[in-house]
């Protein structure tokens, strides 16, 4: 018959664990990226990146129709709203033409230039998100053997002329053949960025599930909602920014009344949509392009 | 040795699921957390120790995955693990609805002492409203779950239970 272990040596198992525990948590906190407890994750990362893959692929067949399932009672209103904006769109599509070759003559004003075309972009495909509720990140199956390195960003939709390059984040960590991206709505990542419209800067911040918030913006900016927010690729003290001018971060979705003189707030909705990511491009940058 | 297995086959599989077809199918935009799930169903069926046990390697194999200071999961799903399985020797109820309920009850507050320690280490920054937001949506996400999973891993874990042989 087998003896139960007596609740003094489970208190005792308790305690080791916890030390252990807690033994890491400072190792880790010490070390940062460069430890071997972060060597490790690289190892994890590597492993069940090819597996990760392997069920994307079977499951988002599934995960999609769950999406379209959850989506149906609002599609009939969706409907309506499309038919109301392909309407108005049909109206902004003339003023369009004028816009773009404003915004054309506005990034020639401020002397930035698309360096998208200067960088080497690699496709990498979505194999996974992020496991926590507290981190947004995405895995990528592009890795160093492709030429990806730490801080690459990386973008999603059309990285070529004429079309608008979306911003989705840049990657933090880089094994062999997978990469794990921060998304720029992870609360720990910020971007300088400028609005489209009138050339003002600040700086935004991820909000997890929530609109972004831009900071730093000057006070005497006139902005109206979905006004462009893309990347302003400036200097900040010595280093030249993770990002290249002149990529779509999102767009203004609501002002907050200034509450000092210094600085005004702007939410900013993403419009690339990150948990429906297929596809992605990773800007592999040999020298980081300053504005 | 084929417990070893099937538990290091069910930590593997969380975490696959919970890195591909849950980071798609969000409740309100929260993730559920499939190894506070186990450690909570091993920890009702196997007592406090292989609760612990399970949780501390569960949660060692989360942090390795996760960006921030690793260690919290495994601190988190410890405390988690042993506390479910102590409180379960004092439960006689037998409800069919009491894993249910300690997986509700379990999760949420094992994912408020997780955002508290990274709040403390200072790696979150969140709001009050959030706080509480993340971790009962969690726990409703987790409780949807468990008459799904519940049947599924009292299967696995009684089956790979080592035989007792009772000789007269």
């Amino acid at each position: 018959m087998a003896v139960r272990p007596k609740p003094r040596s489970n208190r005792l198992l308790l305690v080791v664990f916890v030390s252990l525990a807690l033994a890491t948590i400072t190792l880790d906190y010490k070390q940062g990226s460069s430890g071997p407890l972060a060597g490790l994750g690289r190892a994890g990362v590597q492993i069940i990146g090819p597996l990760q893959r392997t069920v994307t692929k079977v499951t988002t067949p599934i995960a999609d129709f769950f999406i379209g399932l959850a989506h149906l009672p609002s599609l009939e209103a969706d409907n309506r709203r499309l038919e109301q904006e392909v309407a108005s769109l049909r109206a902004q599509v003339a003023a369009g033409t004028a816009k773009d070759s404003e915004i054309q003559a506005l990034e020639d004003i401020v002397g930035l230039k698309n360096t998208l075309q200067d960088s080497d972009p690699v496709a990498g495909n979505v194999v996974g998100s992020g496991l926590s509720n507290f981190e947004w990140t995405i895995e990528i199956d592009a890795g160093s053997s492709s030429g990806v390195k730490v801080d690459d960003p990386v973008v999603a939709g059309p990285a070529t002329e004429g079309g608008q390059a979306l911003l989705v984040g840049h990657v933090i960590n880089v094994t062999a053949d997978f990469s794990v991206v921060q998304l720029i709505i992870d609360r720990d990542s910020f971007v300088g960025a400028r609005l489209a419209g009138s050339s003002a800067t600040g700086l935004v911040q991820g909000e997890g599930e929530d609109d972004m918030s831009m900071s730093l913006v000057d006070t005497s900016t006139v902005v109206s909602s979905h006004d462009l927010v893309v990347t302003s690729g400036y200097k900040v003290a010595g280093e030249c920014g993770l990002y290249p001018p002149g990529i779509v971060v999102g767009e203004v979705s609501r002002t907050i009344p200034p509450t000092n003189d210094l600085e005004a707030f702007i939410l900013v909705r993403p419009v690339a949509d990150f948990s429906q990511l297929r596809e992605v491009l990773v800007l592999r940058q040999t020298s980081r392009a300053c504005a | 040795m084929r417990r070893t297995l099937a538990l290091v086959a069910i930590i593997v599989t969380a975490i696959l699921l919970q890195s591909t077809i849950f980071g798609q199918i969000k409740l309100l935009g929260v993730k559920p957390e499939l190894l506070y799930l186990v450690t909570v169903v091993l920890a009702i069926l196997e007592g406090p120790r292989e609760g612990m046990i399970f949780g501390f390697v569960a949660g060692m194999s989360e942090d390795f995955f996760l960006n921030q200071p690793k260690g919290a999961t495994a601190l988190t799903l410890t405390l988690l693990g042993y506390t479910v399985g102590l409180a379960r020797q004092y439960i006689v109820s037998p409800s069919p609805l009491l894993p249910t309920l300690l997986v509700a009850v379990g999760t949420f507050c094992a994912v408020c002492v997780y955002q508290l320690v990274r709040f403390l280490l200072g790696s979150l920054e969140i709001r009050t409203v959030e706080f509480f937001r993340v971790a009962l949506l969690v726990a409703a996400y987790d409780t949807l779950l468990t008459p799904l999973a519940y049947p599924i891993l009292r299967r696995v874990f009684e089956g790979s239970r080592p035989q007792r042989v009772v000789r007269f």
